[in-house]
């Protein structure tokens, strides 16, 4: 059991305090007036009379609430203390009045108790809310919460002792006092805690954005009111139960007075060892969630056991009942239920706190008035009724309660996506290119200009360049003419009816590709027969003219001899486009030539991609490729390359490539397990370069210091990314790079917000490892953290060298052979000399190096 | 010209490291590159034709000082920390033009394909050397608009 507040950091602490002590005034002044309103009330006037006042309460609720309304444009702050300033007058008011006439001033009371009750709390967690993030909330909200109960308890118990010796009406005038008080705390503690560092206009922004759902279309607003209705409906009715067996066993006010005041004394004491020993572990544990769902399932088995248990032992278990519905309710309860409004949004989360906690909740007390009104009137209304009522009731708060955990998860996903939109796609072309302007330049005499707009009109509508063949093939301009021909092949069309357009090819029939030896000196005409070679059957005749073709000095006739190589189907030339993936000025018709051989040779491209003795630009074409081909096999042969250890520009270009894949084409299915494993690597990747950086930052100087520094922060960071694109295979994509970016942004909101989402879709041991680094106050508290989870030995350079020099990524085994050679470490010479033989170009000539310099 | 190859591939990064036009990419990338330039040194006086039919070279220059000359106009200098090159790549037209070493030179040397291969793989490279040239037009255009002033 871990004390809350030990889970506080020290720059939170004064935040802390502030709304602690608030609360407790406010819990411990209201506490006082309930005992006062429920003694009084019950003193005067039957139980039964009481599902008519919440009947009432329901109608005058629905006021306040449109008064509150009003209320809006003021701050959070200055809406409590004035509420509070309010209620702590009208209080001692009542004072008076109960003096003149108590049975009208007990029923009016009870129902502005009620009123003002919920207000206060709704309006103190709403500035809660403003001023705290998600995630300071699961520090914070434990000891607030439990510096409540302790003002609940503390009264309860001053109240039940005093009770005896002191007329009730006096407990209305400490009530009022002490709400004064409050409000005056209010004015003031919490002023010191405005965060600075929240863009007021990121909220405002938030606002707008989120003011086009409305709450009360919203689906996730409909299941938070419908839970809290039921939920309301149900503690109504074992309320009601309780009063009704308080009532049946005592009956005099005193009696009843002291009674509650043991009762809530009772009630305060457990709540507040459930709430400084369970709430921050079991929301920690298991998320606030499954902490919200203890209750209805709770009451539902002590309402069933008060149904089943003989008639004399039922009002224990209704008791019983109560006292755990009361103790969770202002406990883990209240806690977890104050997370359900983090991912609406400013102005929105107002509104819809206020709804559920002044409209929903007292009309659950009116829905639970007219139930009960139905059940007397037709029943009776024994005990063994309600308890079988309570039964229903929380059955229903149950499953909806159980439902909104997904509405949930998905209401964070949203808010994710608002606060962080999704990154910008490329724009497409034609919102800034007109195609009838560039249609007009296919009719300029120029050549460079026709030749510039045939470029891009192909990549608009390559119909537009065919259309005009009559024209453009019998340009002056060969080049213009090759183009022409080439992006008709490339289309896909016959070539030939268009050569036939040109004069000089139309009038040279002669030409056919097996004019071989010497090939035509215009372009044009090399394009013809770079395309005629792909149409030929026999493949001897053609390989000849297109190995010539592919090398061509026209970027036309090449791309068309490619075309053309790839049309022959021939796999054993594969290995000549590949080649070709080298050039800089090939490499896009290179890969279109291969994305023309389609799935058959994804296992080989596969194979090529994930070769280390292929360069890095051509491994990184090749998964491109297998990009564009597609498909459920390419995905595969993408997910097998972003699994390989050696060189992580491979494995992030597979990981790039199989997001977009899986982003366009639907029926891709990675093995969940594995990808979970490769996350879980990640994880731990991402904690020992964290832990590497500080040992190098702590150990090496200079100018090799700072590289190395720099080299394991890129580690870090690439790291990191890959963490969330490995997710980003399992969950939607969207939402998960959104918090990619949310959790990188100097935002705190936006980064709580980030990190909840990702509370909700990591398994608990993931979660475990990765969030305390995210939950980080900075990166000096990120490298501790990492230090503690990650670090098995203690950080030293030689320990850090070592580990690089074992590394499975290349890059990182040349730092570490860099350090080797710069601080010319004749012990690690042997590592050096193992390297010499490396496949990557960078290890073998740092490890040679190396090898030089400790001779 | 002297080819010297006394420095690791690491060691090129870290230099190539300083420039802008690689500020933004990762170390494993930069030693990518830097395993595709060579080390020379120039010694003063020297005049270096610019190859351009192997597609031209662009010069780091880490130490010294150099002068980019065209028809015997000089055309830009250049000091340490600063390139300067021609590359067929990018004119359609390359101009004979020569470098002329002001005073030793020790430069990180990446020819006209490699350098086109490194635009190709590296986009941040290649927003990079755009930016440069727009700062480069700009000047253009600045000091043709203060010699209309001028005129």
């Amino acid at each position: 059991m871990t004390a809350p507040w030990k889970s506080v950091r020290e720059d939170e602490r004064r935040l802390a305090l502030a709304f602690a002590l608030t609360y407790f005034l406010i819990i411990a002044a209201f506490t006082v007036a309930k005992i006062a309103r429920d003694s009084l009330f019950l003193a005067e006037l039957p139980a039964n009379y009481l599902p008519y006042v919440y009947l009432g309460l329901a109608l005058l609720s629905g006021l306040a609430a449109a008064a509150l309304g009003k209320f809006h444009t003021a701050n959070a702050q200055q809406r409590l203390s004035i509420v509070l300033g309010i209620t702590g007058f009208s209080l001692l008011l009542f004072t008076l009045w109960f003096l003149r006439d108590p049975g009208t001033a007990a029923i009016t009371f009870y129902l502005w108790t009620g009123i003002y009750g919920v207000v206060l709390v709704a309006e103190f967690w709403l500035l809660a809310n403003e001023r705290i993030d998600s995630r300071q909330a699961r520090r914070l909200f434990g000891p607030i919460g439990a510096a409540g109960i302790l003002g609940g308890l503390l009264t309860a118990a001053a109240t039940s002792a005093l009770a005896p010796f002191i007329d009730t009406i006096w407990f209305l005038v400490a009530s009022g006092v002490l709400f004064l008080v409050a409000g005056l705390v209010t004015a003031r503690a919490t002023t010191m805690t405005r965060e600075e560092s929240t863009p007021r206009a990121s909220v405002g922004e938030a606002s707008k954005q989120e003011g086009k759902r409305t709450p009360e279309t919203s689906s996730y607003t409909r299941f938070l009111v419908l839970v809290f209705l039921l939920a309301g409906v149900t503690g109504a009715v074992v309320d009601y139960a309780f009063k009704v067996v308080l009532q049946g066993e005592l009956g005099d006010s005193g009696k009843i007075a002291s009674a509650l005041g043991i009762f809530y004394t009772a009630q305060g004491l457990v709540s507040i060892v459930a709430q400084v020993g369970v709430t921050g572990a079991l929301i920690s544990r298991f998320g606030h969630r499954l902490a919200a769902n203890v209750l209805p399932a709770g009451v539902l088995a002590g309402g069933f056991l008060a149904a089943i248990l003989p008639v004399a032992v039922a009002p224990w278990a209704l008791l019983g009942t109560k006292l755990y519905e009361l103790t969770l309710r202002f406990s883990v309860t209240k806690t977890a239920w104050e997370f359900l409004y983090f991912p609406l949004q400013g102005e929105t989360k107002a509104r819809v706190k206020r709804l559920i906690d002044v409209v929903v909740n007292r009309s659950a007390d009116a829905a639970a008035g007219l139930l009960l009104v139905g059940l007397n009137f037709a029943l009776g209304g024994s005990l063994r009724q309600l308890a079988v009522l309570i039964v229903v009731l929380a059955t229903a708060w149950w499953v909806f309660d159980l439902r909104l955990n997904r509405a949930y998860s998905q209401e964070v996903d949203h808010a994710l996506r608002r606060l962080v939109p999704e990154e910008e796609r490329p724009e497409d072309l034609r919102q800034h290119v007109k195609v009838e302007e560039l249609t007009a330049l296919l009719e300029s005499a120029d050549a460079k200009r026709v030749l510039a707009a045939m470029s891009v009109l192909e990549r608009l509508d390559s119909g537009v360049v065919v259309r005009h063949a009559p024209s453009l093939g019998r340009h002056p301009s060969a080049a213009v003419r090759a183009r022409l021909l080439a992006i008709v092949n490339a289309s896909g069309r016959d070539v030939e009816p268009y050569a036939l357009l040109v004069p000089g090819i139309g009038t040279r029939p002669g030409i056919t590709v097996h004019e071989v030896a010497g090939l035509p000196a215009a372009e044009d005409e090399r394009v013809v027969i770079a395309a005629a070679a792909g149409r030929v059957a026999t493949l001897d005749a053609n390989r000849d003219p297109l190995d010539h073709l592919i090398e061509d000095t026209n970027d036309d006739v090449r791309r068309t001899a490619l075309r053309s190589l790839a049309l022959l189907a021939d796999p054993s030339r594969l290995p000549r486009l590949i080649e070709r993936l080298e050039s800089p000025r090939d490499r896009v018709y290179a890969r279109q030539a291969l994305v023309l051989f389609g799935e058959g040779v994804i296992e080989t491209l596969g194979g090529y991609a994930m070769d280390p003795t292929m360069s890095v630009s051509v491994r990184r074409q090749l998964i491109q490729t297998l990009e564009e081909i597609g498909g459920n096999e390419a995905a595969h042969a993408l997910y097998r390359a972003s699994r390989l250890e050696g060189d992580r520009r491979i494995v992030d270009a597979a990981l790039k490539s199989l997001l977009a894949l899986r982003r366009t084409a639907s029926g891709v299915h990675l093995p969940e397990d594995e990808v979970l494993e490769d996350l879980r690597q990640e994880i731990e990747r991402d904690g020992h370069r964290l832990v590497q950086l500080q040992a190098l930052r702590q150990n090496a100087k200079g100018s090799l210091g700072d590289f190395l520094e720099r080299v394991m922060r890129e580690r870090t960071d690439q790291s990191f990314r890959r963490i969330f694109r490995r997710l980003a295979l399992i969950h939607p994509a969207g939402p998960v790079m959104s918090a990619y970016r949310g959790v990188r942004s100097g935002r705190r909101r936006v980064r709580a917000q980030a990190i909840d989402y990702l509370d909700t879709v990591l398994p608990a041991d993931l979660k475990a490892r990765l969030l305390p680094l995210l939950d980080a106050r900075d990166e000096q508290d990120r490298m501790l953290q990492a230090t503690r989870s990650f670090a098995s030995q203690p950080i030293t350079l030689e320990a850090t060298l070592q580990q690089l020099l074992d590394s499975r990524e290349d890059w990182l085994r040349a730092c570490g052979l860099f350090v080797v050679g710069k601080m010319r470490l004749h012990e690690h010479r042997d590592a050096a000399l193992e390297s010499c033989g490396a496949t990557d170009p960078v290890v073998r000539d740092t490890a040679q190096w190396a090898v030089r310099r400790t001779e | 010209m002297k080819e010297i190859e006394s420095r690791s591939v690491i060691e090129k990064a870290m230099l190539l490291s300083e420039w802008p036009l690689f500020e933004r990419l990762a170390t494993d990338e930069l030693a990518l590159i830097a395993a595709r330039t060579t080390e020379v040194e120039y010694t003063t006086g020297e005049e270096v034709d610019l190859d351009n039919s192997a597609g031209g070279s662009v010069h780091f220059v880490v130490s010294g000082a150099i002068e980019l000359v065209s028809k015997g106009r000089s055309i830009r200098r250049a000091g340490k920390g600063e390139a300067v090159g021609s590359l067929a790549a990018l004119e359609e037209v390359v101009p004979d033009e020569t470098l002329k070493i002001l005073e030793p030179t020790h430069a990180l040397l990446l020819s006209g394909e490699e350098f086109e291969r490194t635009v190709g793989d590296h986009p941040e490279f290649a927003m990079a050397v755009i930016r440069r040239l727009l700062a480069l037009v700009r000047g253009l255009e600045g000091t043709s608009a203060r010699t209309d002033e001028e005129d």
